[in-house]
């Protein structure tokens, strides 16, 4: 029989991981507003037709879903996505903020803009695994793929990304290396 | 034992290193070699940036201050509580408020349907004499009676000159009876306390239906005029609804609806009861995209602005309410 969700325990999961799965969607489809559709998609669909592992399930289950349709998203619209530029978002702009910090934001949004320029495939696994912090194992269950596509997709994706974020800044012949240290202090 | 690592095995070993994923033999090997060599540790230091930087990324894909405003209420909306309305889901009053809907839309349908036939022409046979006659206990005993003919509410107050200026339209002796008295003090205390509880006595001891005011009137246009902004809102925002919702509620639409339902003939009274199922809905909601548009094509189909219109308009013209 098919297990129902009370009002209460469907506020509960969206209390608690809502808010994730709209960064993972943001994250692959790089559209805020359409990572909410998604989203609350994601939790009518649970709503209606639960797994039937029961509540354990959920989490993987609505991340699954998520992914999916996030990719999904993308393929149907044929537009590339893009999350705003951070100069235009008065919360990231640079002025009245200790030189530090700055560096770190100036980072983050070489790091969006190389995101955005990545294909959907690559950003998943990207997300899933340092986002979502999944074993391979998971990735692989999750994304219906073998083990070793798995690390290998994850090697292209940060070797895309590297390339990505090398072009994003402009860096020369000698910087062949990403600042991580500043990821690493902040 | 396992053979000492070089800078090649650590490149291809390099994902699974950041990401915890070697087996314990294969990781300390590796381990080793990145302690003695600093070009692969500037390399894992690299992969171990870019993870941060993916997941810096991410979180600023965190909705600020935690879910959107609106994301459980628009969930619940398609899910919990479309459930209650749907017949045999959930229970309670929600449930009870969905049929309510469904048969005021019944209602609506047999009515409108009811009232073309109607509108053709009639026989002669089936239409009462239009004139009205003096009940005999005018200015005796009672010195003001209500009755009908043609659908027509008339009120009697007195000596009058006339049948055809004494059959006063209802809606001037209603007025008089908001007063509290007619202007010559025709109307009794006993009458405007029966016509509040809904109906009148005549001179024989029967029940009569108490006059159609001119407030039921504005009433029936303030709702088609509500029905006419739903189905010309825009389709996606619920701003729209919200305000009529917010109207429907501060001029007490429902309790005003019903009151002039039951000043209404019965063949009317299926147009006032549907328009109350439509503000009951659009009150307590709540309602997602597709039963917004359903309901919109649901009101404009049935015309029930419309219906409500002309009941007013007939009251206006002085025809039978």
């Amino acid at each position: 029989m098919a297990q129902t969700i009370s009002e209460a325990a469907l506020r509960q999961w969206m209390e608690k991981l809502g808010p994730r799965l709209i960064a993972l969607s943001t994250g692959i489809c790089r559209d805020r507003h359409r990572a909410e559709e998604i989203v609350q998609e994601a939790f009518v669909k649970l709503w209606r037709n639960p797994p039937d592992a029961g509540e354990i399930a959920y989490p993987s289950w609505l991340r699954r879903v998520v992914t999916n349709s996030s990719i999904n998203a993308l393929q149907r619209t044929k537009r590339p996505g893009m999350l705003p530029e951070f100069s235009s978002d008065p919360a990231m702009r640079s002025s009245d903020r200790p030189e530090h910090e700055t560096d770190v934001r100036e980072d983050l949004a070489r790091t969006r803009a190389a995101m955005d320029r990545l294909d959907p495939a690559k950003r998943t696994i990207l997300m899933l695994r340092a986002y979502e912090q999944l074993s391979y194992e998971e990735i692989a269950t999750h994304l219906g793929v073998p083990l070793g596509t798995v690390m290998s997709r994850l090697n292209r994706a940060r070797s895309a990304l590297m390339e990505e974020l090398k072009r994003e800044g402009d860096l020369g012949e000698e910087a062949t290396v990403f600042p991580f240290r500043k990821y690493r202090q902040a | 034992m396992m053979r000492t690592m070089d800078c090649t095995d650590i490149k291809v070993l390099l994902s699974g290193l950041v990401d915890d994923e070697l087996d314990g033999e294969t990781r300390h090997a590796a381990e080793r070699h990145v302690a003695e060599c600093a070009s692969c540790r500037a390399l894992l230091d690299e992969a171990e940036a870019l993870n941060q930087a993916v997941r810096a990324d991410a979180e600023s894909g965190l909705p600020p201050g935690g879910l959107p405003e609106a994301f459980a209420g628009q969930v619940l909306s398609r899910t919990v509580y479309a459930d209650r309305l749907r017949p045999g889901g959930g229970a309670g009053w929600i449930n009870w408020l969905g049929w309510l809907a469904a048969a005021a839309s019944l209602v609506l349908a047999i009515t409108i349907w009811a009232m073309d036939r109607r509108l053709l022409p009639q026989s002669a046979a089936e239409e009462p004499a239009p004139v009205a006659k003096r009940p005999a206990s005018v200015g005796e005993g009672m010195k003001s009676v209500a009755y009908q003919s043609r659908g027509r509410s008339w009120v009697f107050d007195g000596e009058l000159p006339g049948l055809s200026e004494a059959a006063t339209p209802a809606r001037e002796a209603s007025s008089a009876v908001d007063a509290g008295s007619a202007p010559d003090g025709s109307i009794g205390a006993d009458r405007a306390t029966a016509e509040s509880e809904g109906e009148v006595m005549g001179s024989d001891g029967s029940s009569q239906r108490i006059p159609f005011l001119r407030e039921d009137a504005e009433t029936l246009d303030a709702t088609a005029l509500l029905v006419d902004r739903l189905i010309a809102a825009r389709t996606d925002s619920f701003a729209d609804l919200e305000q009529i919702r917010r109207i429907a509620e501060y001029d007490e639409l429902l309790g005003r609806l019903e009151a002039a339902r039951q000043r209404l003939e019965p063949r009317d009274r299926g147009i006032v009861l549907a328009a109350e199922g439509f503000l009951l809905r659009i009150i307590h909601g709540p309602i997602n995209h597709e039963e917004l548009q359903t309901l919109r094509m649901d009101l404009e189909r049935a015309g029930l602005a419309q219906a409500l219109r002309s009941i007013a308009g007939r009251w206006q013209a002085g025809d039978p309410i």
